[in-house]
């Protein structure tokens, strides 16, 4: 009776021991799979967040693990903006003033880039470089970087007003655009990558930016980046100007507006 | 919200652009085919046509020969995920649950992280699913050698490319209208759906067979959709696809002259040059000069285009690549400007040409 007893305590002891052990590996189990389940939520939003950043297939592929991300030319529209006397109030306004100008200038610009369908590549300075079909095939690229370029103007203006009302300098504005082909990939370091395009066509762009200046214009297009344009946008061709690095004076575009009225002769079958 | 709906749950969704209309035919219609009415169906009572694509979204109304159920429904559950669409999202999660596909697999699913576990071949589809949704860049005939490379023979191939291209359909069809997802993703916390899933799981397996037993019209020869159709040659996929395609170009909701500025835009903006050809045959045939097609293709606006088409043409391209509730509200505005029947017709023309140039982008000849 004594032994039987014994083995009943045992039993029962070993069982509870046992669906401890059960329950315990259970709940590590659980523990598991949800902070599994979180990293793969966290791993999908960062790609997600990256792919803000570069096109599907190098997201994808760095994603994988796979080092030969896709290099290659692709047809680019190219948007440099430049704000203009920056460096000079920089010297006027405390830094903490000047950094929050700049990222509010930032902030909104990017924003209108990325609705029209392009993405910011990179900030230089109170500069910004922003590309347009480089991602995807786009074959209105040019549309959508001179709908951008109206946009961020009229944002810079509304920045601009609010900015002299609380006694602040005026912000002003340069943008170039051009359009052409360029050599799209990963460039960097192994500490530091980013995807990028490089090229004639960036900069040729980047020099178109600089006439707005000469010309005493907001915004500059090529001939390359008006061709395929919706006849709607508003342009003044300016006298051919010799640029570095260009065998021929360059005819750019002065860009003035976007008519929203349909143009005549509308009307169909 | 579930557990299992995470993943989509944080995608922004705007309230539905559609008003529901039930019409006593259409009713018939869905009933006869499916067995039941998805309440969904009634937003698009409008178009007819639309809504016998609709039922065809039920792939047990799809005469698949080579690929089992289970391939089909993942596929559509990368697709629809692909595409951020919540509605079609969580009624392939509540397909998968109904043929037995356990919840935990389900969840793994959606996180990604099993797509490595998955056999070879299952792998490929789902890879080349991916891409042709995608389409960033859009895939070549060339996309098709890694299925090969699985063991999948050319009538297979045919069906991954075919399933696809009806979710990228599905998924802009319910996506552009916003239809209403609160319903659907609350199916599978219903008591009652986890008590009858057993029984739920042997109906759908019983309607699917016999909806398999229907005979298929013949495949319809000639005409501007001759080179897509004849790609299903020999399937009976070529009748359902030539059937959905003259049905929805005959429609006259919208003027066929603005579904071919659809039709071209979206292969322009995709770059299937094949679909721009039949887009091009298309607009020809309405009398719409060629030099007024390369001017509303290039630019997206042309004097020759009608107020309406003004507002139809630069919407064609947002259907290609969206953020669902951007291009929600957009389309709440075009709704406005050419009214509900036409918007309806708009959405599943865009979605049909959307799958039709992805098909014809990896099947047909340059």
């Amino acid at each position: 009776m004594n032994a039987l007893a014994w083995w009943a305590v045992a039993a029962t002891v070993g069982g509870a021991a046992a669906s401890g052990a059960w329950l315990a590996a259970r709940r590590r189990s659980r523990d598991l799979a949800r902070r599994l389940a979180a990293a793969a939520r966290d791993l999908e939003h960062l790609q997600a967040a990256f792919a803000r950043f570069a096109p599907p297939e190098v997201v994808d592929g760095i994603a994988t693990g796979n080092d030969g991300l896709p290099v290659g030319r692709r047809e680019v529209t190219v948007l440099f903006a430049d704000l203009m006397g920056f460096s000079a109030m920089s010297e006027r306004l405390a830094p903490e003033v000047l950094v929050r100008v700049l990222s509010t200038h930032f902030q909104r610009m990017s924003q209108i880039v990325a609705y029209h369908r392009g993405h910011v590549a990179k900030f230089i300075g109170d500069g910004m470089m922003a590309l347009f079909g480089a991602f995807e095939h786009n074959p209105w690229q040019g549309n959508d970087a001179a709908h951008a370029a109206l946009e961020m103007l009229a944002a810079l203006d509304e920045h601009s007003a609010a900015l002299t009302a609380a006694g602040m300098p005026r912000l002003r504005m340069g943008i170039g655009i051009h359009r052409g082909v360029a050599v799209a990939g990963v460039v960097g370091s192994a500490e530091l990558q980013e995807f990028t395009v490089i090229g004639a066509t960036v900069n040729l762009a980047a020099r178109i930016e600089r006439l707005t200046r000469v010309h005493e214009v907001r915004a500059l297009l090529t001939t390359e980046a008006r061709a395929g344009l919706d006849p709607r946008f508003v342009l003044r061709e300016l006298p051919s100007t010799p640029i570095r690095g260009m065998s021929a004076p360059v005819v750019t575009f002065s860009l003035e507006g976007f008519a929203q009225e349909a143009p005549p002769g509308r009307g169909g079958k | 919200m579930a557990r299992e709906a995470v993943a989509l749950a944080g995608v922004e969704w705007e309230p539905c652009l559609l008003e529901p209309r039930r019409d006593p035919e259409i009713t018939r219609l869905v009933r006869q085919r499916l067995g039941f009415v998805p309440p969904h169906v009634h937003y698009y009572s409008a178009c007819p046509w639309l809504v016998r694509l609709i039922i065809h979204f039920d792939y047990s109304t799809v005469p698949f020969k080579h690929l089992d159920e289970r391939l089909v429904e993942l596929i559509a559950l990368v697709v629809a995920q692909d595409n951020s669409c919540r509605f079609c999202y969580a009624a392939t999660r509540v397909m998968l649950r109904l043929q037995g596909v356990p919840d935990d697999a389900i969840r793994r699913l959606e996180q990604d992280a099993p797509i490595s576990e998955l056999p070879a071949g299952a792998r490929a589809a789902v890879d080349f699913a991916r891409r042709l949704s995608r389409a960033s860049p859009l895939p070549d005939p060339g996309a098709l050698a890694p299925l090969r490379a699985a063991g999948f023979d050319a009538d297979a191939i045919r069906e991954i490319v075919f399933i696809t291209a009806l979710n990228v359909a599905s998924n802009r069809v319910t996506t552009l209208a916003a239809v209403p997802t609160a319903e659907i993703e609350g199916i599978p916390d219903r008591l009652a759906f986890r008590l009858l899933r057993p029984a739920l799981r042997l109906i759908v397996g019983v309607q699917g067979r016999w909806a398999r037993a229907k005979p298929l019209p013949p495949p319809v020869r000639g005409g501007p959709f001759e080179p897509l159709v004849a790609a299903f040659d020999g399937l009976p996929l070529a009748a359902i696809i030539s059937q959905h395609l003259e049905e929805a170009w005959r429609s006259d909701l919208l003027p066929r002259r603005t579904k071919g500025f659809i039709a071209g835009v979206i292969a322009r903006a995709l770059g299937c040059e094949a679909s721009e050809r039949i887009a091009r045959v298309l607009l020809s045939g309405e009398g719409v000069p060629e030099g007024d097609v390369d001017t509303v293709l290039s630019t997206l606006a042309a004097p020759c285009l009608t107020a309406a088409e003004e507002v139809v043409v630069p919407f064609a391209r947002e259907t290609v690549r969206y953020a669902p509730a951007r291009i929600q509200r957009q389309g709440r505005t075009v709704r406005g400007a050419i009214g509900q029947a036409a918007f309806v017709e708009l959405i599943g023309f865009a979605a049909l040409t959307n799958a039709a140039a992805r098909m014809a982008a990896v099947l047909c000849p340059r």
